[in-house]
């Protein structure tokens, strides 16, 4: 198995197929914010990311996730490649000067920002999520929570299928096709399975005091820093 | 003392376009009692089951007619059902709407957490709370869907043929769980054709035939009872001689381990086979001991973390849902204009329908028999008998006899003991 191929692997794994995690227990709120600082400070000075970044890497370690981290950044590097790279052809073609500097800065912004969404991804805590969206719908809620049942389900099954063509030597089409008709009864199999309780939701939250903890220092420390970046660029 | 009825049902007649299903069928419930509803397939038992929830009038468009009363109240729709019903579909994890078990027991009660934990703990599957719901076996899915039932303060707890995805383990697991509800007040309406798995629980029992249904005080007096004593002389009459004369080797595997990316432990361990041409390897374990990802590994969909594999080119690997495995729309196209294969296992009569409207049964035929069209040498299935009836799985052995008369040499991933009315040898992972 190549080592894209297992990142991949490993990626989709962690986001979709591991437990509620201790570091799930924390607030979805608290890291949606977290994420913005970050993106804005990548944004002011792409080099002092250095911040967001390790402060993520302190997360990662603090509930033995690294190996979700590196993975994470080897597959997110593949688009943030392509975007420097993409600028570089652009203006090879354009018969402009390449500043490297500025390939670099591209690379970065895309790395960090994507990095800081994926963190909100790895560490959403369900139990604020659907708190929340029932203030707005109750349908909403509902909607939300199937999402996150139905897609790492669909997702299994979506890579049984396409292997299992591969080895019969069947065309991508054709999988495409059947995984259709597939989506389309899992579809009929979760809503039979689920009808009668789509009107009994009741969404609670809760926390684990030590997430919280962690995540309040982790915004605390980013927030500081970029509001000290701001006032040094004045 | 009289118990207090629970569910009463009068004169239920089901029917689509006016083809009648079920005709007339009266029973009541008490509390504390459980009702097993038994009968062949398509007999209409799952029907009942949805008439009952209101899902049959709702989502399936069938003409519901009768009387269906619970705890007093005349049930007119899904909505005055769900107050009182808690239903577990067949495949159970169809049955949780949540990422995670903890979530989904606790969003759709009003207990809090040291409740739910207590309460895991009781039913024995605490340990899988904080997992992925995906991640869930079969028989877990099922307990989880079960103590949601009491959870959210359910009266009457209906439960699709519990048991048909289930190793032997999870099966007794599954029949305490619901013993336990039993215990704890829960009225239970069980599916199921295993009916001497469930005669300690039972208090009586409906078999339907025909449309009509008729109640039944034990198990031993049901027709079904003594229709499956006789299906099991014909497991008997399966048997394959195993003659390892002038046999050519298929497959060679020498010291095989693997280990998930993500994970520390190995979930292969060491393994060594020698498969010869003719033979019917059942490998066998219990639900997430490894034989799916063996069979992936022998099918090369998985690389081995070390060891040796040495196999023919271009295997077949047939998993536990058929669908997988089929990449046309029609039968006819699948088996690319074979009729004659078709016959071989009983589909000529379907070669246009569309593979959506096929039965579980008929899609696993047509996966073996695809399989064995593109490749005879080797075919490995993943759990060939999981989800179906005794008669339907009989039919499945009869036909992987069959291809092996025909020169094809299978390796089966299995929790079943019926697989062993076939097997020349086992290997236990």
């Amino acid at each position: 198995m190549s080592i894209l191929s297992r990142s991949i692997m490993l990626l989709s794994r962690s986001l979709f197929l591991y437990g509620l995690t201790e570091s799930r227990m924390g607030s979805t709120m608290i890291l949606i914010l977290f994420a913005i600082i970050s993106i804005l400070i990548v944004i002011k000075n792409p080099f002092l990311s250095i911040i967001p970044i390790t402060l993520i890497t302190i997360y990662y370690i603090l509930y033995s996730m690294i190996k979700q981290l590196l993975y994470g950044a080897l597959v997110v590097a593949i688009p943030s490649l392509w975007m420097s790279l993409s600028n570089v052809l652009a203006l090879y073609i354009m018969a402009k000067p390449i500043d490297i500097f500025n390939v670099l800065t591209i690379f970065i912004k895309a790395e960090v920002g994507a990095l800081a969404i994926l963190f909100v991804m790895h560490n959403i805590n369900i139990f604020e999520l659907t708190y929340i969206s029932q203030l707005l719908s109750k349908k909403l809620t509902f909607t939300l929570i199937l999402l996150m049942r139905v897609l790492p389900h669909f997702l299994k099954e979506a890579y049984e299928m396409i292997y299992i063509h591969k080895l019969k030597n069947e065309k991508m089409w054709k999988t495409l096709a059947m995984l259709f008709i597939r989506s389309d009864e899992i579809t009929a199999f979760f809503t039979e399975g689920l009808y009668l309780k789509r009107n009994h939701i009741k969404p609670k939250l809760l926390y684990k005091k030590h997430t919280l903890l962690v995540q309040l220092i982790l915004i605390i420390v980013n927030t500081t820093s970029f509001v000290f970046i701001k006032h040094i660029s004045y | 003392m009289k118990k207090q009825k629970v569910l009463e049902v009068n004169d239920l007649s089901v029917s689509v376009c006016s083809r009648p299903i079920l005709k007339n069928i009266t029973f009541t419930l008490h509390l504390g009692e459980a009702l097993l509803i038994t009968g062949r397939s398509g007999c209409g038992k799952t029907t009942l089951l949805r008439a009952l929830t209101g899902i049959a009038k709702e989502l399936y468009n069938l003409n519901v007619v009768g009387r269906i009363k619970i705890c007093g109240e005349k049930i007119h729709s899904s909505s005055e059902a769900s107050k009182y019903i808690h239903y577990v579909v067949q495949e159970p994890w169809f049955s949780i709407s949540a990422p995670y078990p903890i979530s989904e027991l606790f969003i759709h009660s009003y207990k809090n957490q040291q409740y739910i934990e207590c309460l895991a703990k009781t039913f024995s599957i605490y340990h899988k709370l904080w997992e992925s719901s995906t991640n869930l076996s079969a028989g877990e899915a099922e307990r989880i869907a079960l103590i949601e039932a009491f959870a959210s303060d359910k009266k009457i707890v209906l439960i699709d043929e519990a048991t048909s995805y289930l190793d032997k383990k999870s099966k007794e697991l599954v029949v305490d769980t619901v013993k336990k509800l039993k215990e704890y007040g829960l009225s239970l309406i069980i599916v199921d054709h295993n009916v001497e798995l469930w005669s300690r629980i039972v208090d009586s029992i409906l078999y339907i035939e025909d449309g009509y249904a008729k109640i039944f005080d034990n198990v031993y007096e049901t027709p079904i009872y003594h229709q499956l004593l006789s299906l099991r002389e014909k497991y008997r009459e399966l048997k394959i001689n195993k003659n390892s004369k002038n046999k050519d080797t298929i497959l060679e595997v020498y010291d095989l381990w693997y280990k998930y990316p993500d994970s520390n432990d190995y979930i292969i361990k060491s393994f060594n086979i020698n498969v010869t041409s003719g033979e019917v390897i059942w490998i066998k374990g219990s639900s997430g001991s490894g034989k799916t990802t063996l069979l992936k590994l022998l099918a090369g969909i998985l690389k081995p973390s070390r060891g040796y594999i040495k196999r023919p080119r271009n295997i077949q690997f047939i998993p536990e849902n058929p669908l997988h495995y089929i990449s046309n729309p029609i039968v006819v196209e699948e088996l690319r204009n074979g009729i004659e294969i078709a016959k071989l296992v009983n589909l000529e009569g379907s070669l246009y329908t569309p593979i959506a409207f096929l039965s579980s049964g008929e899609r696993r035929r047509l996966a073996i028999v695809s399989a064995f069209m593109r490749q005879s040498k080797l075919l490995l299935i993943d759990e060939p008998t999981v989800g179906l009836d005794p008669w339907n799985a009989l039919n499945i052995l009869n036909i992987i006899h069959r291809l092996v008369k025909n020169g094809s040499t299978i390796i089966i991933a299995s929790h079943s003991d019926d697989i062993g009315a076939i097997a020349t040898n086992s290997y236990e992972v």
